[in-house]
């Protein structure tokens, strides 16, 4: 009987993890979306915002410094190093993790990039592989004329004459370290074993809350020369930014 | 067995990595110069200055095949322009003067507002600015992939393709082979004292008095500090220079100062190509500019008679090169 239980034994713990089953928070795929009233839009059409007809080509921005965290374990996932480029046309970016299932109730990112590769004085962007979030992209987001990144880049085209056509362009470009910004997110995400799909939604509505696009003065801003325009877009961004499942 | 292994491997290396021509150009530093500095994954080759001499002179390199970096950075001129703002693709026209790139590779910081960090990555400034050539590096490396010649010189250059890497570090090579000190001024430097006519070194004494100040920020043999300054050439600035960059409101107006060498050639002068002759310029310092918060301290305006302002032009032009950079 002995050798019976003690042969069942070693059996278990040869082929226990046989069955594969899945039972680890295993990965975080995380997509993009923007929105305006609530709709997500896409690049190339024209919305009404504040009044104004406009139309959106480019609408992409950093993420790092990301930290998932609950009331009950504090921070469950810090994957602070990471850059995620979130936009538009930008395919969802992935985040390997190994932890029990969970819930997320606070997310803490920073929407830039870390000032030390924000420099370019080391590796550059077209030191890096074509597939890094920081590496050469069309449209770009390295800008050429100061080294660094454009953190948050929207591009269009706004109505200002009344007749329904959006042919003034608007460039809002948003960079330089002291424009790096942490939020802080409320979330309510229970993550479950194997791949959980999570989603940053981006509300235009908020983010240019601000904004007459009337007023030439806010037709665009490449941050050192409107930084009024850039603050205020900056401020914005406080409740710009939600997460969820 | 373990041989021919080693043997295939080896021969494969050779084909892979063969064709680049990781040869040290034999760097010719003027001994008064300070040290140039050669990033190390870019050593300096002839076969890359070459071909950045050869993109520098493509107009291929805009969105509509219509600038070239010499339409803006001519050779006769010490590369720089006649024009105070030159005129890009499609006519547009952008905010600041085209500078010489005679010893440009000495700057720390490039462009006139010190935006950018290292000189490998600013020809990425007018290749892909909207009002210069227009075109994203990675369009471009695609235009060129499609020129079997121009894959050919950039495999042997650099073991690779253009891409966006290898293109801005082809013609920041070819801008480093532009170290000149060939002017009278280095003849005297060096000890000819008759380089200089005896106008000319009166001309030296002015441009060292401290009335002037002038060597104040046209200072040791680069005839720059590269640091950044307002020199009182507006009340209100269109363009706020070094504060687009810094974000400072004490860097408005503030841009990098010149080196002064070629000047004779590189009219119209400031950052916006406002001062059309080198007696222009003079007669601004001698104002000591507009008034702003900004503003040097070093202007507080001179006098100078007739023939001291030629004695200061005289030595003004014996700063001209008398190597000829139309030729390669």
């Amino acid at each position: 009987m002995t050798k019976y239980i003690l042969f069942l034994t070693v059996v278990m713990v040869f082929f226990s993890c046989g069955d594969e089953e899945v039972t680890q928070v295993e990965r975080l795929d995380f997509s993009y979306e923007f929105t305006i009233d609530g709709q997500p839009i896409t690049l190339g059409e024209t919305y009404t915002l504040n009044g104004s007809t406009v139309m959106f080509e480019v609408a992409n921005y950093y993420i790092h410094g990301m930290r998932l965290a609950n009331d009950e374990a504090g921070v469950i996932i810090a994957n602070e190093a990471s850059h995620l480029l979130a936009g538009v046309d930008q395919e969802a970016s992935a985040m390997i993790t190994d932890l029990s299932p969970t819930s997320v109730s606070k997310a803490r990112i920073i929407i830039g990039v870390d000032e030390k590769l924000n420099a370019q004085s080391e590796t550059d962007f077209t030191e890096r592989a074509a597939d890094d979030p920081l590496g050469l992209k069309d449209p770009a987001m390295h800008w050429n004329w100061n080294s660094g990144y454009k953190f948050i880049r929207f591009d269009g085209e706004v109505d200002t004459d009344g007749d329904g056509i959006v042919d003034t362009p608007i460039a809002y470009h948003i960079g330089s370290n002291p424009f790096s910004k942490t939020l802080e997110l409320d979330t309510d995400i229970t993550l479950d074993s194997g791949t959980n799909a999570l989603n940053f939604s981006f509300d235009l509505n908020q983010f240019f809350s601000t904004v007459d696009f009337q007023l030439e003065v806010n037709w665009d801003t490449h941050t050192g020369n409107n930084l009024e325009l850039a603050q205020l877009l900056l401020a914005n961004l406080d409740n710009a930014i939600s997460l969820s499942k | 067995m373990r041989f021919i292994t080693l043997l295939i491997i080896s021969l494969l290396l050779v084909i892979v990595f063969g064709c680049e021509d990781k040869t040290q150009l034999l760097f010719n530093q003027p001994a008064h110069f300070p040290n140039l500095l050669i990033p190390e994954n870019n050593p300096l080759t002839q076969k890359k200055v070459d071909l950045g001499e050869r993109l520098f002179g493509d107009k291929n390199l805009s969105i509509d095949s219509t600038i070239m970096c010499s339409s803006c950075h001519k050779a006769h001129l010490a590369l720089a322009d006649s024009l105070s703002i030159s005129p890009g693709v499609y006519g547009r026209l952008g905010e600041r003067n085209s500078p010489s790139l005679i010893n440009a590779a000495y700057a720390p910081l490039i462009n006139r507002d010190g935006g950018v960090a290292k000189l490998d990555i600013q020809a990425l400034i007018p290749i892909e600015d909207h009002n210069e050539m227009g075109i994203s590096i990675l369009k471009l490396s695609k235009r060129l992939i499609q020129d079997q010649s121009y894959v050919d010189a950039f495999g042997e250059a650099f073991g690779r393709g253009p891409d966006g890497f290898t293109i801005p570090r082809a013609l920041a090579s070819y801008v480093r082979s532009l170290v000149d000190a060939s002017t009278p001024y280095d003849k005297y430097l060096g000890g000819q004292k008759d380089s200089l006519s005896p106008a000319a070194q009166r001309g030296l004494h002015l441009f060292n008095s401290e009335e002037l100040a002038c060597s104040s920020c046209h200072s040791g043999p680069l005839l720059t500090s590269f640091e950044f300054e307002n020199n009182g050439l507006y009340t209100d600035y269109a363009d706020r220079g070094r504060a687009l960059i810094s974000l400072r409101e004490d860097d408005v107006g503030k841009f990098r100062i010149p080196s002064l060498r070629n000047v004779a050639l590189t009219a119209p002068y400031m950052h916006d190509g406002s001062l059309a002759t080198l007696d222009d310029v003079i007669a601004h310092y001698a104002s000591g500019g507009q008034s702003h918060k900004n503003k040097s301290h070093l202007l507080k305006g001179f006098s100078l008679s007739a023939d001291q302002h030629l004695d200061l032009l005289a030595f003004l032009e014996a700063l001209t090169s008398e190597r000829d950079f139309t030729k390669s």
